[in-house]
């Protein structure tokens, strides 16, 4: 795990440097007073995690963040910034936001989260004798068909003999809830709840019972809240 | 042929009875004003054919069915399985009105081969039946209209007398016609179309200035809107102007700390130091979270709470272009803020928070607001009051949105989601940038 920290404070850098090592001991970490030298590092070795500044002199935090996000392996950015709780921006650029002086309860909640996201849990699906291990974040949906069951993913469909139950268990803690009997969807993947259907990111539509409608809603905001 | 021009004006309230129904529940789609007009010309003139023809009532039926569900599905805003079960509905009400006026006339001894008879008993005998499916059309539109410029059971009550008293009429003309003659006269054949006329118009006028309140409120709010973005605007003007001030200042300032230092007065410099600090962290509250109208939604409740001794946390992950209706997002986040702060205000507790989460994802806005408070939140007095609850509600109906609210740990919350999907015809309005 590569982390950078970006600041053109080198106090800063150094007490949030300290956190992280308090954090995590052994990771390797980076520093960099200017986002320039920042970017031409990367572009050489990618980060996985960078801490950034938002007011930094020639370069600031903001567009920084958008030339990191444009490369082929972007990192989670985490901006570090003193310019008012009330100024958030950065959307789709940010992971999160950390208010100076930086609190470590904060940053450790933060740094777990990003570590959550760049190393995500498996899933081991068998069809016609063969395993295949796929990050639950690729799962869309998995539906009961007869004694099988059908496991979604953005590009393959799987078929396994499996019941939803042992699914659900191999699962357990990820994001995933009941829309209909029979089903069980990634929350992650919902883009719309509608009457009687949900439909995904990729377009597929779910069904979703009239029973199972508010626990859905419910789950959809639990799953928000436990993003932030 | 004076009975023809009397089923061609049933007809054309059968049209109006279809518009008024789908239109409650469904809305038209986005089609040209001329598709609507010919596509009712064409059921009108085959409605009008079907009259003509000696078929079996059942079979009138069947055929009147699809050519609804062809007419919903092509210019209301609804699936093919809706457009089918709901013209089965609307067939369905048309023919219990039917019977049910049959019934009534078998009461009143007119038997069902006089009714189905051309002459004056089948005339007002149509125009009973047509009344009465009128109101009983009125009342299922009110119950589940979708939109809220349809007319609700409450707007639709004081037209029933209006339809009692056709039926009224359309007795007593009865009374007076049917012994004297079997086909139809003149001034009675006026007097039937008349009374549907004034039926039909007195709803459309009446939904007409429903239409009108509806669309002064939603001006009112855009209004509202406005205001937030100028009074933003003006404090960010004035920051603009203190940190010109205190730029101005600056130098003023360091050079009279250095001449206290140098004089060892280091009690004074210190303060001196503390009264620029405090000038420097007073700017910088504007709120910026990269989207113009939620900044200038957000400002304004903001500033208000802050000012009451408020505390607002956010924790914000929107785009720059939110999906929604500015004014449906200042309707939905100004009036739940407003009663969060006046919620802090009744419960008067010291170091009162506010938390706001309001994150864009997969094309859906969550928005959540909460509060500490002590008992079930009330209601308020203020500026824009009476755009309340029940147009938050709406707001999120016209999003096909979720809505729940409660207490939770001695804080009230509110928790609204939103499908925000760019492509969604309720979103045409102004977009928030």
């Amino acid at each position: 795990m590569r982390i950078a920290i970006c600041d053109d404070e080198n106090k800063e850098l150094l007490h949030l440097k300290s956190h992280v090592i308090q954090f995590e001991p052994g990771l390797a970490i980076s520093l960099f007073l200017s986002a320039g030298d920042l970017i031409s590092e990367a572009q050489k070795n990618p980060f996985d995690i960078v801490l950034l500044d938002i007011e930094m002199d020639k370069l600031n935090g903001f567009d920084a963040a958008k030339r990191l996000k444009q490369m082929d392996n972007p990192p989670l950015i985490i901006f570090v910034t003193n310019s008012g709780e009330y100024t958030i921006r950065g959307y789709e650029v940010a992971f999160r936001y950390l208010a100076k002086p930086v609190e470590f309860s904060i940053l450790t909640k933060y740094l777990s989260a990003a570590f959550a996201e760049i190393a995500p849990e498996k899933f081991t699906v068998k069809e016609n004798g063969l395993s295949c291990v796929l990050p639950i974040s690729e799962i869309y949906y998995f539906e009961k068909f007869k004694h099988y069951l059908i496991l979604y993913t953005k590009t393959v469909d799987y078929q396994c003999r499996m019941t939803l139950a042992e699914a659900e268990e191999s699962i357990s803690g990820n994001s995933f809830a009941t829309p209909h009997k029979g089903y069980l969807v990634n929350l992650a993947h919902i883009s719309s709840v509608g009457e009687a259907c949900l439909t995904l990111t990729n377009g597929r539509t779910v069904p979703l019972s009239r029973r199972h409608k508010l626990e859905i809603e419910r789950a959809l905001f639990n799953y928000v809240r436990k993003q932030r | 042929m004076t009975f023809y021009h009397l089923e061609m004006a049933t007809a054309l309230f059968e049209c109006l009875l279809v518009h008024v129904l789908f239109n409650g529940w469904y809305g038209l789609r986005n089609t040209k004003k001329s598709a609507v007009v010919l596509s009712y010309t064409l059921f009108f003139v085959l409605l009008c054919f079907l009259s003509l023809l000696l078929i079996q009532p059942f079979a009138r039926s069947i055929i009147i069915f699809f050519l609804v569900a062809g007419l919903v599905r092509f210019l209301y805003d609804t699936t093919t399985f809706s457009a089918l079960y709901s013209s089965l509905l609307c067939v369905a009400l048309a023919v219990g009105a039917e019977y049910f006026c049959l019934a009534l006339m078998n009461l009143l001894n007119y038997d069902t081969t006089t009714l189905m008879v051309e002459g004056t008993v089948r005339a007002i005998y149509l125009v009973i039946a047509k009344t009465v499916n009128f109101a009983i059309i009125l009342v299922v539109a009110a119950m589940f209209r979708k939109k809220r410029a349809t007319l609700s059971i409450k707007q639709v009550l004081p037209l029933f007398p209006c339809l009692f008293v056709t039926i009224y009429v359309c007795a007593l003309l009865q009374e007076i016609y049917s012994p004297l003659e079997d086909s139809l006269s003149l001034p009675l054949v006026i007097a039937i179309l008349g009374l549907l006329y004034i039926n039909g118009i007195i709803v459309l006028h009446t939904q007409s200035i429903k239409r009108s309140a509806v669309a002064i409120q939603q001006q009112a709010l855009a209004n509202q809107q406005y205001e937030l973005q100028v009074q933003y605007y003006n404090h960010i003007l004035q920051d603009h102007e203190e940190t010109r001030i205190i730029r101005h200042d600056i130098k003023k300032y360091m050079s009279g700390i250095e001449t206290l230092i140098e004089a060892g007065a280091s009690a004074e410099a210190k303060r001196e130091y503390e009264a620029i600090k405090q000038g420097v962290d007073q700017l910088g509250e504007i709120v910026d979270i990269g989207n113009t109208v939620l900044n200038a939604i957000l400002h304004n409740n903001i500033q208000r709470a802050k000012a009451e001794g408020i505390s607002v946390r956010l924790d914000i992950n929107v785009p720059s272009e939110v999906p929604a209706s500015a004014v449906d997002l200042s309707v939905i986040i100004g009036n739940t803020f407003d009663n969060a702060i006046d919620e802090c205000i009744a419960c008067n507790s010291v170091g009162a928070a506010i938390n706001v989460m309001l994150v864009f994802q997969n094309d859906m806005l969550f928005y959540e607001i909460s509060n500490p408070c002590i008992s079930h939140p009330h209601k308020k007095a203020g500026k824009y009051h009476g755009y309340g609850l029940r147009n938050i509600r709406a707001c999120v109906e016209k999003y096909n949105g979720s809505m729940e609210s409660g207490i939770e740990a001695e804080k009230y919350k509110v928790s609204i989601r939103l499908n925000c999907q760019s492509n969604t015809a309720v979103h045409t309005e102004a977009v928030s940038k």
